[in-house]
């Protein structure tokens, strides 16, 4: 299943926190990752405050708007995240990432992805998906973007006509579909 | 539920090169009905490639609509190859509409002002987000600079101008390009067709053109012309503004102000005043800098660059001008080379002192700027043509 790829490095001794995803999935994180995720953090430290364990241990976090996959990925591109997050300082380090937020896969996948990110405040993470889904409509056409969401045009014909004309110098050189 | 993606594999790029191969459907679930056209699903899976190639000429009927569980394996074309924690994925696949307005506002600051508009047209709600959203004028700013005048945005007309709609104005005018010949024609062309809109005919060879706004200024022989150049039609004409040809012109960002450069030497300010159907213009000042045909000038507040053949630039400060030009006075600074021959690359530093009021000003206490001011006169040649 997806999350066991996505468990922590046993080897690892720092803390760990449990998170309970909307599917009833649990994940056992690193509290450094965990930690990224200001709603967790938020949760954890008001959690500590009240006592109410010993130490974070054996604290579950409910998570109900976030799906185990999508909680998933979040961790692991968490783990990636030193690296990927530095500041491109030349093209060739700008390509790299660019590549690298490629692989986020589908825009389905990217707004789950987008919209899970907000819900935890995760600022990295939701700057990375949203610039990775940005990416993919980069230089295309009207009706690629639309394929692209599944967004149905609900202009009427006069209306995109007029849209159309008016944003008539957006359109040179975009790519075939 | 499974539905491991063995769709595309291909990044963008080679998709491109894959266009070209049959439409495969492929069954998915997914909630979405796609009214697509026939074209765009020429996406296809390499693994599907026993199918026959089509010719990219063959476009199938525009429009055909498939329904809930039809879905086409090009909508997921960008599906990378993903790692094995990704098979469960949840049912619901929400759209980039779903999310709420401020996180699409923050997708769309990742966007680049043509794609910006490409996604204004894409649907009503997209539409409302895109064209208002605060980047555009970030993008009119970085390319432009903040608008000089008082913007209609400042000054709270009553039809207020969005950035938006600024920005798309000077895109367009941005398309177009002059040129002007000795065949006695200026020619507006439009950018993207590559075609001749509008010829503009002088009575002698064109020597110089300086566009501003939906204006062009052009020497002909020894004649300024002010044209309109969306209608072609003349706005108004300067007779005469130098002895012998006007070989050069410049003008202010505001496009008040016009600098001409001539044949014998001098040099030339306008103040050009619109009204509705003409421009009145007065003549601010005159400048003798050169003892030989002015062939270049370039205006960067307040700094007006003038290149003459006799081997000088000069370099004037208007600022002065700038302010209280009322009319016509004219003043003088008559140029005294007393080093007899020096290097061309040098600047022409001695101006007669009693002339204060034509702002001319000694290199040596403003050597910085005006290097700067060089610079960006170089960097005008570069671009002139827009």
């Amino acid at each position: 299943m997806s999350n066991t790829s996505e468990n922590p490095n046993p080897s690892s001794s720092s803390a760990k926190i449990t998170l309970k995803t909307s599917d009833n999935e649990l994940f056992e994180v690193e509290e450094a990752v965990a930690m990224k995720f200001c709603t967790v953090k938020q949760y954890f430290e008001d959690e500590k405050d009240n006592d109410v364990a010993a130490r974070g241990s054996s604290t579950v976090i409910p998570l109900p708007n976030v799906h185990s996959a999508v909680l998933a990925r979040l961790i692991s591109y968490c783990k990636k995240l030193p690296q990927s997050n530095a500041v491109a300082d030349n093209h060739e380090e700008e390509e790299t990432k660019k590549k690298e937020r490629k692989q986020y896969g589908t825009p389905g996948d990217l707004v789950d992805l987008i919209s899970a990110a907000n819900y935890l405040d995760f600022k990295e993470g939701l700057e990375f998906f949203n610039q990775a889904l940005a990416d993919h409509i980069q230089n295309k056409s009207v009706e690629y973007v639309r394929k692209f969401f599944g967004i149905k045009g609900d202009f009427e014909p006069h209306e995109e006509e007029k849209y159309r004309e008016e944003y008539a110098w957006a359109f040179e050189g975009v790519d075939e579909d | 539920m499974e539905f491991v993606c063995q769709e595309g594999t291909e990044d963008s790029k080679k998709l491109v090169s894959c266009v070209e191969n049959s439409c495969v459907e492929h069954i998915e679930p997914n909630q979405f009905n796609y009214k697509l056209k026939a074209k765009e699903t020429a996406l296809s899976n390499l693994t599907f490639d026993s199918k026959p190639e089509n010719e990219r000429s063959v476009k199938p009927k525009p429009v055909s609509k498939f329904h809930s569980k039809k879905a086409i394996v090009s909508s997921n074309k960008s599906k990378q190859p993903l790692s094995d924690d990704d098979d469960a994925l949840p049912n619901f696949r929400p759209s980039i509409t779903d999310l709420p307005a401020a996180l699409i506002s923050e997708i769309l600051n990742c966007l680049d002002p043509k794609e910006l508009g490409i996604v204004s047209c894409v649907s009503e709600s997209l539409h409302r987000l895109a064209s208002e959203h605060h980047v555009w004028k970030e993008f009119y700013c970085e390319r432009w600079g903040l608008p000089i005048a008082p913007t209609p945005l400042d000054s709270g007309f009553s039809n207020e101008k969005s950035w938006k709609e600024l920005y798309a104005e000077r895109e367009f005018r941005s398309n177009t390009m002059y040129s002007g010949s000795w065949d006695m024609t200026v020619r507006v062309w439009d950018r993207f067709s590559m075609k001749c809109l509008t010829v503009l005919r002088h009575s002698d060879w064109v020597w110089g053109l300086a566009p501003h706004d939906t204006t062009v200024a052009s020497t002909s022989g020894s004649d300024v012309y002010i044209w309109d150049s969306i209608s072609g039609t003349l706005i108004t004409i300067i007779c005469s503004a130098h002895v012998g040809n006007t070989y050069s012109v410049a003008r202010s960002h505001t496009g008040n102000y016009l600098f001409t450069g001539g044949e014998d030497g001098a040099i030339h300010m306008f103040k050009i005043a619109r009204h509705c159907t003409g421009a009145a213009v007065s003549q601010v000042s005159t400048w003798i800098p050169h003892s030989g045909p002015v062939h270049s000038l370039a205006f960067e507040f307040p700094w007006l660059v003038s290149a003459s053949s006799d081997g000088k630039l000069s370099l004037i400060d208007v600022r002065k001008l700038l302010g209280t030009c009322k009319g016509k006075s004219i003043s003088r600074t008559k140029h005294v080379d007393k080093n007899g021959v020096e290097p061309p690359q040098r600047m022409q530093a001695d101006l007669c002192p009693k002339k204060k009021k034509a702002g001319c000003l000694p290199i040596s206490k403003s050597w910085n700027e005006a290097e700067n001011s060089l610079l960006l006169v170089a960097s005008r040649h570069l671009l002139s043509g827009v």
